[in-house]
């Protein structure tokens, strides 16, 4: 093939090099709203993801089904050990919430919102970034359903992901275990605080990051978020902390985290929108 | 007529790829293990052997972007992965004389450059810091094989379809 590296072809060949250049750079620059075009693509691709993908779940679900039937005696057993507490700590919770109440119409707070309340936007999952490098999903809820950029994903499990770019009628989830957007989740546990950001993809396990190095963090510890990022609701477990080291300048310390949402099986997903004002949300309305 | 059947084809692989395969693959939580469905590729590639060389090459470009958009956050890589390397495997298949098991041999091939062009571009800008071991080990067996046996399975009746369009539009 003495022909095949014309001058023509080279050209082209670096040509493209250049174009696929300026589209790098012009995606990888943070975006909340997506071009017409993306949009157009989205919903037009959505509408077909929707179609294919619920039959495959039915078909998945059915085989899952007959999974589930020989696990029901082990899972029964374990659950009715669970349950024997369980109504205690309900009442105890319902007395707790009402003294909370009494205490805060007291003090004339009663119409502020908790950082902790939050509106549920059920969705579902219809298409998956199959490559394994991107994590993202789709859902098939959008723009016209109100959903905004940044706000918390969880399952019923915990915090999954936050919404990345919309369209009107689909929104693709940034999951907890992408690299390259970086989710940067204002966390705590027993009242310690720090940032939950970077996944191990080696040890399948969050980074909890920047804890103050004197503060008492230990493995077995529930970790949730905060509710001082932006639009982010408190207390959305995130998981369970399997190990503690100090960072490499040895100022801060780093517990790897055990993520308590399982990220290959999404089906059923809830956007949260929390109800408190934050500063995302002031600076929309002026 | 012969580009509403190529892209009803790819069109519906694309979606079996993104919202159909995630649904049945095995979940390996035990190891990090990674099984990608390259199933529009894999077309576009039977394309450049059976079909031609510049359709091959506008429909890689096209369904490439596609897949940028729709699954990935980053645009351009893929367009220009596929459309590359349909376009130097189309070179190489002149030299063989097709069958079911050199076209295996060179659509994995195929599948393996593919899949190392899209790694080098997004370890370069940060997507994924996969390690060059973990993508040798634990990546590019399993998505062989399961590709292989897509292969297998649709060798046959993408060949009939695409020498059909052939025929049809000489």
């Amino acid at each position: 093939m003495p022909s095949f590296f014309s001058n023509k072809r080279l050209i082209v060949l670096l040509a493209s090099i250049i174009v696929l250049g300026a589209l790098i750079g012009y995606s990888i620059k943070e975006r909340k709203q997506m071009a017409w075009p993306e949009q157009f693509a989205h919903d037009t691709v959505g509408l077909f993801q929707y179609i294919f993908n619920r039959p495959a779940h039915y078909v998945a679900g059915f085989f899952g089904t007959i999974q589930d039937i020989e696990n029901t005696y082990k899972e029964n057993k374990a659950l009715k050990e669970n349950l024997s507490d369980y109504a205690r700590v309900k009442q105890e919770n319902r007395d707790l919430k009402h003294d909370y109440q009494d205490l805060k119409k007291q003090m004339n707070l009663s119409d502020m919102p908790e950082l902790s309340d939050f509106k549920k936007l059920p969705a579902l999952v219809i298409g998956r970034s199959n490559d394994g490098w991107n994590q993202i999903v789709i859902v098939d809820k959008g723009e016209n359903d109100g959903i905004k950029a940044d706000m918390a994903v969880v399952t019923s499990d915990g915090l999954v992901g936050k919404i990345g770019k919309v369209s009107k009628f689909t929104s693709e989830v940034i999951l907890l275990t992408n690299t390259e957007q970086q989710n940067q989740i204002s966390a705590m546990s027993n009242h310690v605080y720090g940032m939950v950001e970077g996944y191990d993809s080696k040890h399948g396990t969050l980074l909890f990051q920047k804890i103050p190095i004197k503060s008492k963090v230990k493995k077995g510890q529930i970790v949730t978020t905060s509710g001082y990022s932006q639009l982010f609701p408190s207390g959305l477990p995130i998981g369970k902390i399997t190990r503690v080291t100090t960072d490499q300048y040895g100022l801060t310390k780093i517990a790897q985290v055990q993520p308590s949402a399982n990220f290959n099986d999404l089906n059923h997903v809830v956007i949260v929108e929390r109800t408190a004002r934050s500063a995302a949300t002031d600076s929309e309305n002026k | 007529m012969k580009h509403l059947k190529l892209f009803f084809v790819l069109f519906l692989l694309l979606i079996i790829e993104g919202s159909v395969m995630p649904v049945f693959l095995p979940d390996f939580q035990w190891k990090p293990i990674q099984m990608v469905p390259t199933f529009v590729f894999i077309f576009i590639l039977f394309m450049s052997f059976f079909l031609s060389r510049n359709l091959s090459l506008l429909y890689g470009i096209i369904f490439g972007f596609l897949t940028d958009v729709v699954y990935t956050s980053i645009l351009g890589v893929y367009a220009f992965c596929i459309g590359l390397t349909a376009y130097l495997f189309s070179y190489l298949a002149r030299l063989f004389h097709l069958n079911l098991f050199i076209v295996l041999i060179l659509t994995l091939l195929g599948i393996s450059v593919f899949q190392f062009e899209v790694y080098m571009i997004y370890s370069l800008i940060g997507v994924t810091n996969q390690s060059l071991t973990e993508f040798f080990k634990w990546r590019l067996p399993a998505t062989l094989l399961l590709n292989g046996v897509f292969i297998i399975l649709f060798y046959y009746p993408f060949r009939r379809l695409l020498l059909k369009i052939d025929k049809s539009s000489d």
